[in-house]
């Protein structure tokens, strides 16, 4: 018997030695990977989905520090055909695992967007933790760009997509399980965060490109005059702010592009069905989000005697959804209570004011409450219009007044009655 | 007689074994059955198994023999071998779905294009080692793996935490009982962990208060899993169903993993290798029950026949197994049911030593 | 053969048996009686000789008999011996024999003279704070370093002599009272039924008393410091004491018994605690590492970061080897260095440290042989294991069983073979004590020795893990 454990074992240790070393079971070497950090998706002139993959290309260590990247571009009749095709035609095998950010291109926009997302949902060779985002344009043509950010355009947009805490929360960003949850929710309603290119020439001055955003620093330099606006800007919105989310460069390349992503487009069943601007991208992140540290920018508070302008940072952020549902009427209130503090003005305070932790001027309160309140109706009616509820109302109805959802289900964004209550607070 | 286990090893075998096979893909089931009312059909489970615990107490309380005496001693030599047979089919079809799903959890998470063969294969060695050896191996092995098992659950579980959404379980009870019981049913085949302790009466030395100690970590062990199910709905909601291993997706929203990367790595590994032992421990029984009905001394044996028999039968059904989880999703339940949760109910019914009734004949 | 009134006889019986050169036959005279007075002449401590036994006897006139001859000699260590195989034994061992006509009973004297290696610090267990001594390779001087430190009647020496050649000699070392007598009486056994031809050091004993022969780990513990000793003898262990050895074996062996540094005894709980943790840290990763890092880099890219894996895919681009053959060829280098810079002498030592450390390091990273991150985890990992050096031997083994699978099998096949060890370790028994204890089978009260070092104070009882007769060692003023 041991003469025989003896022998097994010496067959097993032999068996691993040859398997160790031959390596000979199907492995993918390492080198051999693909390791795609992005995926733009378009549909090409003759109806096929073009998949565009960013992948990351090291350089031995030695030659040269920065790493390479090479986007190539696979076609198919449906996204994985479109996948594959990017191994076949590169020899690389395509490992999705290290892909975080996927670029719909707009001409996707025309169809049921979950077409495409689906993929990406079932399969477990990537993360659903991978960001969606909209392309103004080709989905190619954004990831093609060459960022002063990073060299790999893929780092640079999540860069801009992903902001620590600390950052002004001006972006509704949205990955996969997020994008397909609120797809496959009551309301079928999501959202992703639409970007824009914003070219900027050697000078470090920065021309707009598709949309007419003023540099960061030109911006700063001249504040608009406008009557208010929320921190950043957008194409769409009336302010012409700074553009916190596209961030300047040192003007290292001549075509350097620079990303804006303060707008967000709407969908209703898959389908796109509108754009928030800037400033409701904004509100739509105070009302869901915890917004502490965002700034806003409040102007002509005294309108009559002298333009007073001022920085407000949101230190505390509460949102709420009241509802009450009747056979007769279906009201739903939202209450927000912002806590601030006003970081800058364009007017000189006297020095004990500095010290002084008294609390924030009525008119500017007045300012802000109203503002913000307006706001928050807009964002209402873009809803109703676009009955792509982003604020997951039904969603509310379905939890919490189950007995009156088939009720209200069909019709809810009509009938219901809707209250806007902001209530601001802070110190000077 | 001897006892081979602690009561500590008793109750940390439960906190050691029970959650880890339920973390893969039975949450998605489930969800598949309920959608938002998945807690309550796993709340079902629980009672259910928590039944049996109970009654198990009173047997353990008791017995002065281990399980295999108390059923010789009522249905004679014949009808003992009869009923521990039908243990040992029980735990070989229990078996079944927590390995296949690991199986393919690990083929498809963790290796992209090896074949199949080369990646579980060596799971089949593990687990005739572990068959081959004393009981008392078993409850030493309980008392490293808890920490684990707690480790592992409390870093996944801590990870996920900031993306529930709680009341995605609103309203409660809306999918109606058929939905609900449905979704139990099929999750028969994942729970009656319970049946282990009938097989481990008479293995331990009752003491007072012991049965509250069991009766509680098992309570603990369960409510974890059932929090588990409460957190993987309430980030997936409407996909849940989609999340065919919860295990790897549940926690990588998380903040912390996307600035940091991937660690929560460190606990899936940990309940992985926690889940080597507690998918052997059906097949450990079974090779256990078979030694005791063919009256094998060596316990190799019926370790290879059935450790053997088990991946002999998945490479068989691989490429069918859609069929056989149909089949054990929608019959195999009520032998799940029988055997996992009512037979335990009636242990406390059990004679116990035939001595007794000599001495009292006397 | 017993012993005749013959001097003639018995001599020429000793003398075919002990013909070599450096054994010296003296004749003497005591009285009107002749004798011959036998020693090795390298061994025996002459002057002794001469003071104690020549001496006397040279002031012994007329007619000698035995009751004369056994008051005569001033010998402390003095033994009658009536067998010739028993003078030769002690001869060999370095005892002087003197043997006169016409008396059937010879004598015995204990004037061994060795020479000795001074008591130093054991390089293997150097301390910043607590003793420094070490044992020797002398018996008696161990023995009289623990003598010195526990000064009761219940510390007992058994001797036993092995060896058919070397006739060792044994001597197990325990507290009545206190450590378990079945041990005592098992290891006894054990040790006398041990046939061999020579035992050189302690390791050759070790082998004997292990309970499973062809286990990788360690079956009994060993120590070279007498502090270290005592306190393990004092928690219910007894040890085997080998002359010639400066190590003394322990029984029974628990595997956290390594991890225990003389150091966290007399440093605070606070750090020895921490310090415990950085050891357990550090052989998990030195085994788990080069393993970890091949399957990850074969089979399971998305355990990697994204910027450590462009980091590893930039630094193996045009390395010839697979990444599993890197990692044994690395791995292989380093042991080949670890081999070669023990056993060469100290100050070649250092020209081996550089030349291993930086010249080929460097220059195999630079000619594109090996890859830089695999060159950093070989280092990591084979600096980590030293920090428990009495398991370098069994994990590094280890390390290259668990590499040889991940490189098979990838990530799982080492979850697995981690789980066949942990089933491993905890099934080994060995002397009926578990080596995984206190952590499987779990015991509380023992942790405090384990993982975490509690305070002295909280240690009132001896380990739990160890079978003892008695288990209360410290009692608190005030507790009953």
């Amino acid at each position: 018997m041991r003469y025989i454990k003896t022998k097994i074992f010496m067959f097993a240790v032999a068996a691993i030695f040859i398997m160790f070393f031959s390596n000979d079971f199907g492995l993918i070497d390492i080198e051999k990977n693909a390791i795609i950090t992005a995926v733009a998706i378009d549909k090409s002139i003759d109806n096929e989905y073009e998949v565009s993959a960013q992948i990351a290309v090291p350089e031995a260590s030695n030659k040269n520090p920065e790493n390479k990247k090479a986007l190539i571009t696979g076609k198919g009749s449906t996204v994985g055909a479109a996948i594959k095709n990017v191994g076949g035609i590169s020899g690389w095998f395509p490992k999705l695992t290290f892909c975080n950010l996927i670029v719909i291109g707009q001409s996707l926009t025309e169809e049921n967007i979950i077409n495409v997302l689906d993929y990406f949902s079932k399969t477990l060779r990537i993360q659903n933790s991978a960001l969606v985002l909209l392309a103004e344009d080709s989905g190619k043509d954004l990831l093609a760009c060459t960022s002063p950010l990073d060299n790999i355009s893929s780092f640079a947009l999540q860069k801009i997509l992903f902001k620590n805490p600390g950052f002004d929360v001006d972006i509704a960003p949205t990955d996969i399980k997020t994008f397909c949850t609120d797809y496959y929710s009551n309301a079928h309603s999501s959202f992703m965060p639409l970007v824009k290119t914003v070219e900027q020439s050697d000078s470090g001055q920065q021309n707009s490109g598709s949309s007419n955003t003023p540099s960061p620093s030109q911006t700063e330099q001249n504040p608009s005059s406008s009557s208010s606006s929320s921190s950043s800007s957008s194409s769409s919105s009336s302010s012409s702010s700074p553009t916190s989310s596209s961030s300047s460069s040192s003007g290292q390349s001549s075509a350097n592009t620079l990303f804006d992503a303060t707008t967000t487009a709407l969908f209703f069943k898959g389908m796109k069905v509108g754009e928030l601007d800037t400033d409701s991208t904004l509100i739509l992140n105070i009302l869901t989000r915890n917004a502490s540290l965002t700034t806003y920018q409040l102007k002509n508070v005294n309108e009559n005697q002298y333009e007073e302008n001022y920085l407000i940072t949101i230190l505390r952020n509460y949102a709420r959804m009241d509802m009450s549902a009747t056979d007769s009427e279906l009201k739903v209130s939202f209450i927000l209570d912002i806590y601030c503090k006003i970081r800058d003005q364009n007017f000189p305070i006297p020095d004990l004011d500095y010290s002084d932790n008294s609390s924030l001027p009525s008119m500017v309160k007045e300012k802000m409450e109203e503002q913000l309140t307006a706001r928050i109706n807009g964002l209402l009616e873009t809803i109703r219009q676009t009955k792509c509820d982003v604020l997951k109302i039904k969603q509310n109805l379905f939890r919490h007044h189950y007995g009156q959802y088939a009720r209200y289900k069909d019709n809810y964004l009509e009938v219901m009655k809707t209250e806007v209550h902001v209530n601001v607070t802070g110190q000077k | 007689m001897q006892y081979q286990l602690k009561t500590r090893q008793i109750c940390l075998f439960f906190v050691a074994f029970l959650p880890v096979t339920k973390i893969f893909m039975l949450p998605s089931v489930f969800e598949k059955f309920a959608e938002n009312d998945m807690w309550i059909s796993c709340l079902c489970n629980i009672i259910l198994d928590l039944a049996a615990v109970f009654a198990m107490i009173f047997a353990c309380r008791k017995a002065d023999t281990d399980f295999f005496g108390l059923l010789k001693n009522s249905f004679g030599n014949v009808g003992s071998k009869i009923i521990l047979s039908l243990y040992v089919v029980y735990f070989f079809i229990k078996a079944i779905m927590p390995i296949n799903e690991q199986k393919d959890y690990i083929e498809i998470t963790f290796y992209a294009t090896l074949p199949n063969i080369f990646t579980f294969v060596p799971f089949f060695l593990i687990s005739f080692y572990i068959s081959v050896k004393k009981i008392r191996v078993i409850g030493r092995c309980a008392d490293v793996l808890w920490a684990i098992t707690s480790l592992g659950f409390l870093l996944l579980v801590g990870l996920s935490v900031s993306n529930v959404d709680i009341q995605a379980l609103l309203p409660f009870g809306v999918r109606g009982a058929k939905s609900i019981l449905s979704g139990s049913y099929s999750a028969l085949s994942w729970y009656g962990d319970s049946a282990y302790l009938m097989f481990l009466i008479g293995q331990f030395a009752y003491k007072k208060k012991d049965g509250l100690k069991i009766f509680f970590t098992y309570l603990l062990a369960s409510f974890a899993i059932l929090l588990f199910m409460i957190l993987f709905y309430c980030i997936f909601t409407s996909t849940a169903h989609r999340q065919i291993f919860s295990l790897t997706e549940i926690s990588k929203y998380s903040s912390v993993i996307i600035n940091i990367g991937r660690f929560d790595y460190i606990g899936i590994l940990l309940i992985l290798f926690a889940s080597v032992f507690s998918m052997s421990m059906p097949l450990y029984f079974a090779s256990l029950i078979l030694s005791e009905i063919t009256g094998i001394k060596k316990s190799w044996i019926s370790a290879l026949i059935i450790n053997g028999g088990m991946f002999v039968f998945l490479m068989l059904f691989s490429e069918f197994f859609s069929t056989v989880q149909y089949y054990i999703f929608n019959y195999a339940g009520i032998y799940f049911l029988i055997l996992g949760n009512l037979f335990p109910l009636f242990t406390p019914l059990l004679k116990t030593e035939k001595k007794k009734n000599a001495l009292y004949q006397n | 053969m017993k012993l005749s009134t013959d001097l003639k006889k018995n001599i020429k019986e000793i003398k075919k048996r002990l013909t070599s050169q450096d054994i010296e036959f003296l004749d003497i005279k005591a009285g009107n009686l002749d004798g011959v007075l036998i020693f090795v002449k390298d061994i025996t401590d002459k002057e002794s000789l001469g003071e104690l036994v020549l001496r006397p006897l040279s002031k012994l006139q007329g007619n000698v008999g035995k009751s004369e001859l056994s008051d005569v000699f001033l010998s402390p260590e003095k033994k009658l011996v009536t067998d010739t195989d028993d003078i030769i034994d002690q001869v060999l061992s370095g005892f002087a024999a003197a043997i006169f006509d016409s008396v059937s009973e010879a004598f015995t004297f204990g004037l061994i003279k060795f020479e000795k290696r001074a008591i130093t610090e054991p390089p293997t267990s150097a301390v910043i704070k607590g003793p420094r001594e070490g044992f020797v390779e002398s018996l008696p001087v161990n023995i009289s370093l623990m003598r010195r430190r526990i000064k009761s009647s219940n510390l007992q020496f058994e001797n036993l002599t092995i060896g058919t050649y070397s006739k060792t000699a044994v001597a197990i070392c325990y507290i009545e009272g206190i450590a378990d007598k079945k041990l005592v009486k098992l290891l006894k056994k054990k040790i006398s039924e041990i046939d061999i031809d020579a035992v050189l050091d302690s390791s050759y004993v070790a082998k004997f008393l292990g309970e499973h022969k062809t286990s990788i780990f360690k079956q009994v513990g060993n120590t070279e410091k007498p502090d270290i000793l005592t306190a393990k003898i004092l928690e219910g262990r007894v040890a085997v004491f080998v002359d010639g050895s400066p190590i003394v074996i322990t029984v029974p062996y628990l595997l956290v018994e390594d991890f225990q540094s003389p150091g966290d005894y007399y440093n605070s709980a606070y750090s020895a605690t921490v310090a415990r943790i950085i050891r357990l840290f550090s052989v998990v990763l030195s085994t788990l590492l080069p393993a970890f890092f091949v399957a990850a880099e074969l089979f399971h890219l998305q355990l990697i970061p994204l910027s450590f894996l462009l980091t590893i895919v930039s630094s193996i681009k045009g390395i010839p080897l697979s990444p599993s053959f890197e990692m044994f060829f690395t791995l292989m280098i380093f042991e080949i260095l670890n081999e070669a810079s023990v056993r060469m002498p100290k100050y070649v030592g250092m020209v081996v440290s550089i030349v291993g450390g930086l010249v080929l390091g460097e220059t195999a990273v630079s000619a594109g042989i090996i890859s830089a991150p695999t060159l950093m985890i070989v280092a990591l990992s084979g600096i980590c294991l030293y920090t428990v050096p009495e398991l370098e031997q069994t994990f590094s083994l280890i390390r290259l069983l668990f590499l040889l699978v991940a490189g098979s099998f990838g990530g799982y096949g080492l979850i697995l073979a981690m789980a066949g060890t942990l089933i491993y370790l905890v099934s080994f028994e060995n002397y009926s004590t578990p080596l995984f204890a206190p952590f499987s089978p779990l015991i509380v009260s023992d942790l405090k020795d384990g993982i975490y070092k509690g305070f002295l104070i909280e240690q009132t009882n001896r380990p739990e893990s160890i079978k003892t007769h008695n288990k209360t060692r410290m009692k608190i003023k005030g507790e009953k």
